[in-house]
Protein backbone atom coordinates (compact mmCIF):
# COMPACT_ATOMS: atom_id res chain seq x y z
CA UNK A 1 0.00 0.00 0.00
CA UNK A 2 1.30 3.42 -0.93
CA UNK A 3 2.09 5.82 1.84
CA UNK A 4 -0.47 8.38 0.65
CA UNK A 5 -3.19 5.77 0.43
CA UNK A 6 -2.39 4.55 3.89
CA UNK A 7 -2.47 8.11 5.29
CA UNK A 8 -5.83 8.76 3.63
CA UNK A 9 -7.17 5.52 5.06
CA UNK A 10 -6.03 6.59 8.52
CA UNK A 11 -7.72 9.97 8.12
CA UNK A 12 -10.94 8.22 7.14
CA UNK A 13 -10.63 5.88 10.08
CA UNK A 14 -10.00 8.80 12.40
CA UNK A 15 -13.06 10.68 11.19
CA UNK A 16 -15.24 7.62 11.60
CA UNK A 17 -13.88 7.09 15.10
CA UNK A 18 -14.55 10.75 15.81
CA UNK A 19 -18.14 10.32 14.67
CA UNK A 20 -18.49 7.64 17.34
CA UNK A 21 -16.64 9.34 20.16
CA UNK A 22 -16.95 13.06 19.42
CA UNK A 23 -13.66 13.31 21.28
CA UNK A 24 -10.27 13.55 19.51
CA UNK A 25 -8.05 11.66 21.99
CA UNK A 26 -10.65 8.90 22.34
CA UNK A 27 -10.93 8.70 18.56
CA UNK A 28 -7.15 8.40 18.19
CA UNK A 29 -7.07 5.61 20.78
CA UNK A 30 -9.91 3.82 19.04
CA UNK A 31 -8.15 4.07 15.69
CA UNK A 32 -4.84 2.87 17.12
CA UNK A 33 -6.52 -0.17 18.70
CA UNK A 34 -8.20 -0.93 15.40
CA UNK A 35 -4.88 -0.65 13.56
CA UNK A 36 -3.31 -3.07 16.01
CA UNK A 37 -6.13 -5.54 15.38
CA UNK A 38 -5.78 -5.24 11.62
CA UNK A 39 -2.00 -5.40 11.77
CA UNK A 40 -2.01 -8.49 13.98
CA UNK A 41 -4.07 -10.28 11.34
CA UNK A 42 -1.73 -9.07 8.64
CA UNK A 43 -4.28 -6.74 7.03
CA UNK A 44 -5.92 -6.14 4.70
CA UNK A 45 -5.54 -2.38 4.88
CA UNK A 46 -8.75 -1.20 3.33
CA UNK A 47 -11.61 0.96 4.55
CA UNK A 48 -14.29 -1.68 5.04
CA UNK A 49 -12.05 -3.77 7.22
CA UNK A 50 -10.67 -0.84 9.19
CA UNK A 51 -14.08 0.73 9.83
CA UNK A 52 -15.42 -2.60 11.01
CA UNK A 53 -12.45 -2.95 13.37
CA UNK A 54 -13.06 0.56 14.71
CA UNK A 55 -16.73 -0.19 15.28
CA UNK A 56 -15.94 -3.47 17.03
CA UNK A 57 -13.43 -1.67 19.25
CA UNK A 58 -16.05 0.95 20.07
CA UNK A 59 -18.62 -1.67 21.03
CA UNK A 60 -16.04 -3.57 23.11
CA UNK A 61 -15.19 -0.33 24.90
CA UNK A 62 -18.85 0.32 25.66
CA UNK A 63 -19.30 -3.20 26.99
CA UNK A 64 -16.21 -2.98 29.19
CA UNK A 65 -17.28 0.43 30.42
CA UNK A 66 -14.03 1.86 29.06
CA UNK A 67 -16.04 4.26 26.94
CA UNK A 68 -18.53 6.13 29.01
CA UNK A 69 -21.79 7.60 27.84
CA UNK A 70 -23.08 10.50 29.78
CA UNK A 71 -26.69 11.48 29.60
CA UNK A 72 -27.42 15.14 29.29
CA UNK A 73 -30.72 16.93 29.42
CA UNK A 74 -33.02 15.50 26.86
CA UNK A 75 -35.81 17.57 25.47
CA UNK A 76 -39.16 16.15 24.58
CA UNK A 77 -39.62 16.08 20.87
CA UNK A 78 -42.80 18.15 21.05
CA UNK A 79 -41.01 20.92 22.91
CA UNK A 80 -39.00 21.68 19.83
CA UNK A 81 -40.37 23.45 16.85
CA UNK A 82 -40.56 21.18 13.86
CA UNK A 83 -38.11 22.61 11.35
CA UNK A 84 -38.52 22.70 7.65
CA UNK A 85 -36.84 19.73 6.00
CA UNK A 86 -34.74 22.05 3.90
CA UNK A 87 -33.51 24.02 6.89
CA UNK A 88 -29.72 23.85 7.13
CA UNK A 89 -28.04 24.68 10.44
CA UNK A 90 -25.33 27.32 10.29
CA UNK A 91 -21.92 25.73 9.75
CA UNK A 92 -20.42 27.19 12.90
CA UNK A 93 -23.05 25.40 15.01
CA UNK A 94 -22.58 21.99 13.45
CA UNK A 95 -19.68 20.77 15.62
CA UNK A 96 -21.60 21.53 18.80
CA UNK A 97 -24.80 20.09 17.44
CA UNK A 98 -23.11 16.82 16.52
CA UNK A 99 -21.95 16.56 20.11
CA UNK A 100 -25.54 16.70 21.26
CA UNK A 101 -26.96 13.87 19.21
CA UNK A 102 -26.36 10.21 19.99
CA UNK A 103 -23.30 8.33 18.75
CA UNK A 104 -25.61 6.16 16.70
CA UNK A 105 -27.07 9.22 14.97
CA UNK A 106 -23.65 10.75 14.40
CA UNK A 107 -22.40 7.51 12.93
CA UNK A 108 -25.35 7.37 10.54
CA UNK A 109 -24.82 10.96 9.46
CA UNK A 110 -21.11 10.34 8.96
CA UNK A 111 -21.46 7.10 7.02
CA UNK A 112 -24.16 8.53 4.80
CA UNK A 113 -22.80 12.00 4.14
CA UNK A 114 -19.04 11.52 4.33
CA UNK A 115 -18.47 7.90 3.35
CA UNK A 116 -21.40 7.95 0.96
CA UNK A 117 -22.67 4.58 2.15
CA UNK A 118 -26.09 3.40 1.06
CA UNK A 119 -28.70 2.50 3.65
CA UNK A 120 -28.10 -1.15 2.83
CA UNK A 121 -24.36 -0.76 3.38
CA UNK A 122 -24.88 1.04 6.65
CA UNK A 123 -27.27 -1.72 7.63
CA UNK A 124 -24.61 -4.25 6.77
CA UNK A 125 -22.05 -2.51 8.97
CA UNK A 126 -24.36 -1.79 11.88
CA UNK A 127 -26.53 -4.88 11.72
CA UNK A 128 -29.79 -3.03 11.24
CA UNK A 129 -32.38 -3.34 8.45
CA UNK A 130 -32.25 -0.92 5.54
CA UNK A 131 -35.68 0.56 6.32
CA UNK A 132 -34.66 1.25 9.89
CA UNK A 133 -31.52 2.98 8.67
CA UNK A 134 -33.48 5.21 6.31
CA UNK A 135 -35.94 6.37 8.96
CA UNK A 136 -33.18 6.71 11.57
CA UNK A 137 -31.18 8.86 9.19
CA UNK A 138 -34.16 11.10 8.54
CA UNK A 139 -34.77 11.47 12.27
CA UNK A 140 -31.09 12.20 12.91
CA UNK A 141 -31.10 15.05 10.42
CA UNK A 142 -34.33 16.42 11.83
CA UNK A 143 -32.79 16.34 15.30
CA UNK A 144 -29.86 18.39 14.10
CA UNK A 145 -32.21 20.88 12.53
CA UNK A 146 -34.44 21.09 15.59
CA UNK A 147 -31.49 21.61 17.91
CA UNK A 148 -30.08 24.27 15.64
CA UNK A 149 -33.41 26.02 15.39
CA UNK A 150 -33.84 25.96 19.16
CA UNK A 151 -30.34 27.38 19.58
CA UNK A 152 -31.04 30.14 17.11
CA UNK A 153 -34.29 30.90 18.89
CA UNK A 154 -32.38 31.30 22.15
CA UNK A 155 -32.98 27.86 23.66
CA UNK A 156 -29.32 26.90 23.56
CA UNK A 157 -29.55 24.43 26.45
CA UNK A 158 -31.54 21.85 24.59
CA UNK A 159 -29.86 18.56 23.89
CA UNK A 160 -30.58 15.11 22.76
CA UNK A 161 -28.85 11.77 23.03
CA UNK A 162 -25.79 10.87 25.08
CA UNK A 163 -23.92 14.08 24.52
CA UNK A 164 -20.12 14.05 24.56
CA UNK A 165 -19.62 10.53 23.48
CA UNK A 166 -23.00 9.59 22.32
CA UNK B 1 -18.34 -1.58 0.83
CA UNK B 2 -18.57 0.09 -2.47
CA UNK B 3 -19.19 3.66 -1.43
CA UNK B 4 -22.20 4.12 -3.67
CA UNK B 5 -23.99 7.18 -2.39
CA UNK B 6 -27.32 6.74 -0.72
CA UNK B 7 -30.30 8.04 -2.52
CA UNK B 8 -29.60 11.74 -2.49
CA UNK B 9 -32.07 12.82 0.11
CA UNK B 10 -35.46 11.62 -0.69
CA UNK B 11 -36.24 13.52 2.53
CA UNK B 12 -35.34 16.89 1.00
CA UNK B 13 -32.86 19.56 2.08
CA UNK B 14 -30.27 16.86 2.68
CA UNK B 15 -27.74 17.86 0.07
CA UNK B 16 -26.82 21.08 1.80
CA UNK B 17 -26.79 19.45 5.23
CA UNK B 18 -24.75 16.52 3.93
CA UNK B 19 -22.29 18.91 2.34
CA UNK B 20 -21.95 20.71 5.60
CA UNK B 21 -21.38 17.45 7.49
CA UNK B 22 -18.73 16.50 4.93
CA UNK B 23 -16.96 19.85 5.36
CA UNK B 24 -17.08 19.48 9.13
CA UNK B 25 -15.47 16.05 9.11
CA UNK B 26 -12.93 16.93 6.44
CA UNK B 27 -11.57 19.59 8.74
CA UNK B 28 -10.82 16.87 11.31
CA UNK B 29 -7.39 15.46 10.57
CA UNK B 30 -4.81 13.39 12.38
CA UNK B 31 -1.58 15.25 12.92
CA UNK B 32 1.77 14.00 11.61
CA UNK B 33 2.95 12.48 14.88
CA UNK B 34 -0.22 10.40 15.19
CA UNK B 35 0.17 9.29 11.59
CA UNK B 36 3.77 8.29 12.28
CA UNK B 37 2.64 6.13 15.15
CA UNK B 38 0.05 4.40 13.00
CA UNK B 39 2.51 3.93 10.13
CA UNK B 40 4.85 2.26 12.60
CA UNK B 41 2.08 -0.12 13.69
CA UNK B 42 1.34 -1.06 10.09
CA UNK B 43 5.00 -1.64 9.23
CA UNK B 44 6.56 -5.13 9.57
CA UNK B 45 7.10 -5.93 13.25
CA UNK B 46 5.06 -2.86 14.17
CA UNK B 47 2.61 -4.71 16.39
CA UNK B 48 5.42 -6.21 18.45
CA UNK B 49 7.06 -2.82 18.81
CA UNK B 50 3.75 -1.21 19.79
CA UNK B 51 3.05 -3.95 22.32
CA UNK B 52 6.56 -3.61 23.74
CA UNK B 53 6.07 0.14 23.99
CA UNK B 54 2.76 -0.38 25.78
CA UNK B 55 4.44 -2.79 28.15
CA UNK B 56 7.22 -0.31 28.80
CA UNK B 57 4.57 2.33 29.40
CA UNK B 58 2.77 0.17 31.93
CA UNK B 59 6.09 -0.74 33.61
CA UNK B 60 6.92 2.91 33.61
CA UNK B 61 3.67 3.44 35.51
CA UNK B 62 4.70 0.78 38.01
CA UNK B 63 8.13 2.40 38.33
CA UNK B 64 6.48 5.72 39.05
CA UNK B 65 4.33 4.07 41.68
CA UNK B 66 7.37 2.43 43.29
CA UNK B 67 9.23 5.74 43.20
CA UNK B 68 6.27 7.54 44.76
CA UNK B 69 6.04 4.95 47.55
CA UNK B 70 9.81 5.20 48.14
CA UNK B 71 9.59 8.99 48.34
CA UNK B 72 6.73 8.70 50.82
CA UNK B 73 8.71 6.25 52.96
CA UNK B 74 11.78 8.46 52.89
CA UNK B 75 9.59 11.45 53.69
CA UNK B 76 8.12 9.58 56.64
CA UNK B 77 11.59 8.62 57.85
CA UNK B 78 12.78 12.22 57.55
CA UNK B 79 9.69 13.38 59.46
CA UNK B 80 10.55 10.97 62.26
CA UNK B 81 14.09 12.32 62.30
CA UNK B 82 12.72 15.85 62.47
CA UNK B 83 10.64 14.86 65.48
CA UNK B 84 13.82 13.73 67.23
CA UNK B 85 16.02 16.23 69.07
CA UNK B 86 17.56 18.65 66.58
CA UNK B 87 21.18 19.74 66.32
CA UNK B 88 22.11 18.39 69.69
CA UNK B 89 25.09 16.32 68.60
CA UNK B 90 28.69 17.45 68.39
CA UNK B 91 30.65 17.83 65.18
CA UNK B 92 31.35 14.12 64.93
CA UNK B 93 27.64 13.36 65.27
CA UNK B 94 28.08 11.55 68.59
CA UNK B 95 26.89 12.87 71.94
CA UNK B 96 29.19 13.05 74.94
CA UNK B 97 27.98 11.80 78.35
CA UNK B 98 27.42 15.43 79.43
CA UNK B 99 25.43 16.20 76.29
CA UNK B 100 23.39 13.03 76.78
CA UNK B 101 22.33 14.07 80.27
CA UNK B 102 21.60 17.58 79.03
CA UNK B 103 19.45 16.19 76.24
CA UNK B 104 17.63 13.89 78.64
CA UNK B 105 16.79 16.78 80.99
CA UNK B 106 15.93 19.08 78.10
CA UNK B 107 13.54 16.47 76.68
CA UNK B 108 11.66 16.24 79.97
CA UNK B 109 11.56 20.01 80.32
CA UNK B 110 10.32 20.39 76.74
CA UNK B 111 7.58 17.86 77.46
CA UNK B 112 6.49 19.78 80.55
CA UNK B 113 6.68 23.04 78.64
CA UNK B 114 4.46 21.74 75.86
CA UNK B 115 1.82 20.43 78.28
CA UNK B 116 0.96 24.03 79.13
CA UNK B 117 -0.50 23.03 82.48
CA UNK B 118 -2.28 25.67 84.50
CA UNK B 119 -0.62 27.53 87.34
CA UNK B 120 -1.13 26.26 90.87
CA UNK B 121 0.20 29.52 92.29
CA UNK B 122 -0.72 32.40 90.03
CA UNK B 123 1.18 35.60 90.53
CA UNK B 124 -1.71 37.99 90.14
CA UNK B 125 -3.22 37.01 93.50
CA UNK B 126 -0.43 36.38 95.92
CA UNK B 127 2.89 36.91 94.29
CA UNK B 128 4.54 40.17 93.58
CA UNK B 129 6.37 39.99 90.26
CA UNK B 130 9.80 38.44 90.73
CA UNK B 131 9.13 37.86 94.42
CA UNK B 132 10.73 34.42 94.65
CA UNK B 133 10.58 34.61 98.43
CA UNK B 134 6.77 34.78 98.30
CA UNK B 135 6.65 31.91 95.84
CA UNK B 136 8.93 29.82 98.08
CA UNK B 137 6.45 30.28 100.90
CA UNK B 138 3.65 29.02 98.70
CA UNK B 139 5.56 25.95 97.54
CA UNK B 140 6.86 24.37 100.76
CA UNK B 141 7.19 20.86 99.31
CA UNK B 142 10.26 21.84 97.33
CA UNK B 143 13.52 20.40 98.70
CA UNK B 144 15.43 23.50 97.69
CA UNK B 145 14.96 27.26 97.79
CA UNK B 146 14.13 28.95 94.52
CA UNK B 147 16.20 31.94 93.55
CA UNK B 148 15.88 34.54 90.87
CA UNK B 149 17.94 33.71 87.78
CA UNK B 150 21.05 35.73 87.25
CA UNK B 151 20.77 38.41 84.64
CA UNK B 152 22.03 37.42 81.21
CA UNK B 153 19.94 34.31 80.76
CA UNK B 154 17.18 36.15 78.95
CA UNK B 155 14.52 35.42 81.54
CA UNK B 156 11.51 37.70 81.94
CA UNK B 157 9.20 38.54 84.84
CA UNK B 158 7.55 35.80 86.88
CA UNK B 159 3.87 35.03 86.35
CA UNK B 160 3.38 32.06 88.68
CA UNK B 161 4.43 28.49 89.35
CA UNK B 162 3.53 24.86 89.92
CA UNK B 163 5.20 21.69 91.11
CA UNK B 164 6.65 19.28 88.60
CA UNK B 165 9.39 16.67 88.46
CA UNK B 166 12.52 16.14 86.43
CA UNK B 167 13.97 12.65 86.29
CA UNK B 168 11.90 11.75 89.35
CA UNK B 169 13.17 14.70 91.40
CA UNK B 170 10.84 17.42 92.56
CA UNK B 171 11.15 20.64 90.61
CA UNK B 172 9.45 23.96 90.17
CA UNK B 173 7.96 25.01 86.89
CA UNK B 174 7.74 28.78 86.73
CA UNK B 175 5.76 30.60 84.11
CA UNK B 176 7.45 33.75 82.84
CA UNK B 177 6.08 36.62 80.83
CA UNK B 178 6.21 35.87 77.11
CA UNK B 179 9.32 37.13 75.40
CA UNK B 180 8.49 38.60 71.97
CA UNK B 181 5.49 36.29 71.70
CA UNK B 182 7.46 33.22 72.75
CA UNK B 183 6.05 31.34 75.71
CA UNK B 184 8.66 30.85 78.42
CA UNK B 185 8.83 28.46 81.38
CA UNK B 186 11.69 28.26 83.83
CA UNK B 187 12.55 25.08 85.73
CA UNK B 188 14.53 24.91 88.94
CA UNK B 189 15.57 21.79 90.79
CA UNK B 190 18.33 20.66 93.08
CA UNK B 191 21.56 19.55 91.42
CA UNK B 192 21.49 15.86 92.40
CA UNK B 193 24.25 13.34 91.73
CA UNK B 194 22.07 12.03 88.88
CA UNK B 195 22.72 15.27 87.06
CA UNK B 196 26.40 15.58 87.89
CA UNK B 197 27.51 14.82 84.36
CA UNK B 198 25.20 17.38 82.82
CA UNK B 199 27.03 19.80 80.53
CA UNK B 200 25.37 23.22 80.59
CA UNK B 201 24.22 24.49 77.24
CA UNK B 202 21.33 24.51 74.86
CA UNK B 203 19.23 21.72 73.33
CA UNK B 204 16.24 21.88 71.01
CA UNK B 205 13.54 19.25 71.36
CA UNK B 206 10.36 19.23 69.26
CA UNK B 207 10.65 22.93 68.52
CA UNK B 208 11.30 23.88 72.16
CA UNK B 209 14.67 25.43 72.90
CA UNK B 210 15.93 24.58 76.38
CA UNK B 211 18.89 26.38 77.95
CA UNK B 212 20.39 24.69 80.98
CA UNK B 213 22.79 26.18 83.49
CA UNK B 214 23.86 25.83 87.09
CA UNK B 215 23.37 28.52 89.72
CA UNK B 216 23.39 28.50 93.53
CA UNK B 217 23.47 24.70 93.75
CA UNK B 218 20.46 24.41 91.49
CA UNK B 219 19.95 23.47 87.86
CA UNK B 220 18.02 25.99 85.84
CA UNK B 221 16.27 25.18 82.62
CA UNK B 222 14.71 27.89 80.52
CA UNK B 223 12.30 26.60 77.85
CA UNK B 224 11.14 28.76 74.93
CA UNK B 225 8.65 27.85 72.25
CA UNK B 226 9.68 28.47 68.71
CA UNK B 227 6.76 30.78 67.89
Amino acid sequence: MLSNEFDELMQRGFRYALSLTHDRPAAEDLLQDACLRVSRRGGPWHAGYLLKAIRNGWIDGLRRGKIKTEAIDAVAEDELIEPAVDFVPPEELLGGLLGRVSARDRELLYLSAVEGYTAAEIGGLTGRPRGTILSALFRAKQKLRRLAQADLAGGGAVADGEGGVG
Amino acid sequence: MSGDPMMPEQHGGGDALDAQIVRHFERQRLDESSLDRLRAIASPGGVERAMAAEERKSWSGVRWLVTAVAIMLIGGFVSILVMLPEDNAGNDGRLTAGENVRLSIASEIALNHRKELGLEFPAEKDIVMDDYAALNRMMPKLDFVMVAPEPGHGTSALVGGRYCSIDGHIAAQLRLVCDQGKRQTLYQFADHADFAAMAPGEATVNGVTVTLWRQSGLIFGLAKSAG
